[in-house]
């Protein structure tokens, strides 16, 4: 997969990862690694400029070892935001797997 | 690179942000290495992952400037909000052409070198075809100079010279060449990474 698509989707990764539960942001690298290998680099920039915009807030939460964690939680705009990005995504990629068939077609 | 090694690059990379802000990504990143190292990866592998902790500041200096050109702090006038939009198009500019500071003075000292060359070899050129040219109108008029061999030896002389002029021309042409080949490689090579 081409990076320049890669990172146009990582905030649709991150606002999707973060829509069920808040996360920390080693959670998060982990969660989209997972799934799709990117540099960790790219994330925390990205989670900083999402904070920013108000996409989230974080908070501060005491963990069992170590410090104490900064959690991510989405906020009104961003779950609206995901929302509007996830419905963007899914008729873009129906569309995308359309053409790829019908170009298949004998 | 290690942990420490790690954190004192961006850090320094990250000066021109207020404290508290740079404070704040650091954090980020230790409590990042801290996470890992629990989970039993090396301090060596977690930075690997990061990749170079300057091109990464460079991104966090682009998104401050051009914040700060957009909504500017309390008490901050216009003069100061273009200044961020200037250094944040610079932070850019250098994040597309990664190396471009550290080989922005070799290029220019090139750049020079060249300049300084052409002009002598054109000179040089100019200056040997006046006297063959005098050469010539002496030694067939021997209105120049009296005498005829002095006639002659001007006119091999300056032929002389404007050859080697001319090969010098020759041989600086290719080495002209050769330099903006390897730069626009140069360039192309860090438009590809940055796309890529």
């Amino acid at each position: 997969m081409s990076t320049q698509l890669k990172k146009g989707t990582l905030e649709l990764c991150v606002l999707g990862a973060l829509s069920r539960a808040d996360r920390y942001g080693y959670e998060l690298v982990e969660i989209i690694s997972r799934h799709i290998d990117i540099s960790e680099g790219t994330i925390y920039p990205l989670l900083r400029r999402c904070l920013n915009d108000g996409l989230f807030d974080s908070y501060l939460k005491e963990s069992d070892q170590g410090p104490p964690r900064k959690y991510y939680r989405l906020t009104e705009r961003g779950k609206t935001i995901y929302l509007q990005q996830r419905q963007e995504w899914e008729t873009f990629s129906a569309s995308m797997n359309k053409l790829l068939e019908e170009v298949d077609k004998p | 690179m290690t942990e420490l090694e790690f954190i004192g690059e961006l850090s320094e990379a990250l000066q021109p942000l207020p404290v508290d802000q740079r404070e704040d990504i650091l954090a980020d990143y230790r409590s990042h290495f801290f996470e890992g190292k629990e989970r039993g990866k090396s301090e060596m592998d977690i930075a690997r992952n990061f990749g170079d902790p300057r091109s990464l500041a460079r991104t966090y200096l682009a998104d401050y400037h051009f914040e700060q050109w957009q909504s500017p702090s309390e008490g901050q006038g216009f003069g100061k909000s273009t200044m961020h939009l200037v250094r944040g198009l610079v932070v850019m500019l250098s994040l597309l052409f990664f190396n471009f500071f550290f080989i922005l003075w070799p290029v220019l000292a090139l750049g020079i070198f060249l300049a300084v060359a052409w002009i002598m070899v054109g000179v040089g050129t100019l200056v040997s075809g006046v006297f063959v040219v005098v050469g010539i109108i002496g030694s067939t008029t021997h209105l120049v100079l009296p005498h005829a061999s002095a006639q002659y030896a001007i006119l091999f002389y300056s032929l002389g010279t404007g050859v080697l002029s001319l090969l010098l021309g020759v041989g600086l042409y290719s080495i002209t060449r050769l330099s903006i080949t390897m730069i626009l490689r140069y360039i192309k090579l860090n438009v590809n990474l940055v796309a890529a």
